[in-house]
């Protein structure tokens, strides 16, 4: 005999997501999920974001997400901020940070003390589109090398983002790519995606990057009720 | 690259919908449907699928995989439109960019089969 049932498979993920969303909410941080394919440069906008944050006095913290190593840990630690490494491997789900490896992570930072939150995922253009974690911004990185077919290969990343990072313009002139391509196969998968030319080594596309994250932080603490108050 | 969770995720999905009478080793089929969208290779969800099954108390699970196709909405126009090669999102009415995707994205358990002489 047939049972006939709709239930979404991620119900238990997404549930865990949404809990991480109201903690995050509770104290005011803006979370952002930064996911990229391996190397496109979100370790090293992470360090120069952060220092950035820094010098404006707001405060940020790091869930680095690796299948196994704690390298881009320690390439983080020189920033003082608090960094809580989750390693995948032993779970079977090595190609993406999942809402309860947030959830775990949560528990080692000290909420009241933060304005920023950013997980780096897993590098995998494929997988980490897939979960929410309860984040409020969704920033996908994708390099000048890796070459301007790849919204149209991984249309579910950039369909899910709210912001694209094309980072590594430095290297434009050595390549035989352009920045306008694209962007207009970004928006051939997302008309709604903002672009912004960015490089992690000479800090081009910085100032555009630090508003745009002020701008959606003071959002989020609007919309919320959070802390503006406190702030004013 | 994420079948195995997904794999995981369906059979604890499955556990969960069961009613409390039916136990799982008389499930013989579990249907998913599964958006064009989520880049699911339905071969490697097969085989992660019936590797573990067994472990998570479904060992005569079949797993069929049902594909839902990509369509859109224009919020400009209202349009509804199909994207059959999933790589490129604009009203073919009035060229807007600004779409709504409708189907084609998510994973669902839609159905199972029981052995017959199960009652429910
Ligand atoms: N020329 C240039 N190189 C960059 C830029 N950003 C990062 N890189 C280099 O690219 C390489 C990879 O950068 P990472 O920051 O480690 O990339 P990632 O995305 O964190 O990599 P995974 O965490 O392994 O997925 C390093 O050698 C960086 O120095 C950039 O804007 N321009
Ligand atoms: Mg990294
Ligand atoms: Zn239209």
């Amino acid at each position: 005999m047939r049972i006939p049932i709709v239930r979404d498979v991620l119900e238990e993920s997404n549930a865990r997501a949404q809990e991480n969303h109201a903690l995050l909410n509770k104290f005011g941080i803006c979370t952002v999920n930064l996911m990229s394919s391996p190397g496109s440069g979100k370790t090293t906008l992470l360090a120069r974001t952060i220092s950035e944050l820094n010098k404006s006095a707001l405060r940020c913290a790091v869930i680095e997400g690796d299948i196994t190593s704690t390298l881009d840990s320690e390439r983080l630690q020189p920033l003082g901020v608090p960094v809580v490494q989750v390693n995948t491997d032993p779970f079977g789900g090595d190609c993406h940070v999942g809402s309860h490896f947030v959830q775990g992570a949560l528990k080692y930072l000290e909420l009241d003390k933060l304005d920023y939150l950013f997980i780096e995922n897993i590098g995998n253009l494929v997988c980490p589109a897939e979960f929410y974690l309860g984040e409020h911004e969704r920033v996908v990185v994708l390099s000048l090398p890796e070459g301007e077919d790849k919204p149209l290969k991984y249309p579910l990343m950039f369909r899910e983002c709210n912001l694209c990072l094309l980072n590594k313009v430095d290297l434009a002139p050595h390549l035989e790519v352009s920045a306008e391509r694209f962007t207009e196969n970004i928006h051939k998968i997302n008309g709604a995606l903002r672009v912004i030319s960015i490089s992690g080594k000479t800090g081009e596309g910085f100032e555009e990057w630090m508003t745009w994250l002020q701008t959606r932080r003071a959002d989020h603490l609007s919309r919320h009720g959070l802390k503006a108050a406190e702030e004013a | 690259m994420h079948e195995l969770y997904v794999a995981q995720c369906i059979l604890d999905s499955a556990e969960k919908a069961l009613p409390d009478d039916v136990a799982g080793s008389s499930v013989r089929e579990i249907v998913v449907l599964v958006g064009r969208l989520d880049a699911i290779v339905n071969d490697s969800l097969t085989f992660l699928f019936d590797v573990i099954k067994a472990e998570r108390g479904f060992p005569s699970a079949a797993l069929r995989i049902d594909v839902e196709p990509v369509s859109c909405r224009c919020l400009r126009c209202t349009e509804q439109f199909a994207v059959p090669d999933v790589d490129c999102f604009f009203c073919p009415e009035c060229n807007s960019r600004d779409v709504k995707v409708l189907t084609g994205r998510g994973i669902r358990i839609m159905e199972m089969t029981v052995e017959d002489g199960v009652e429910v």
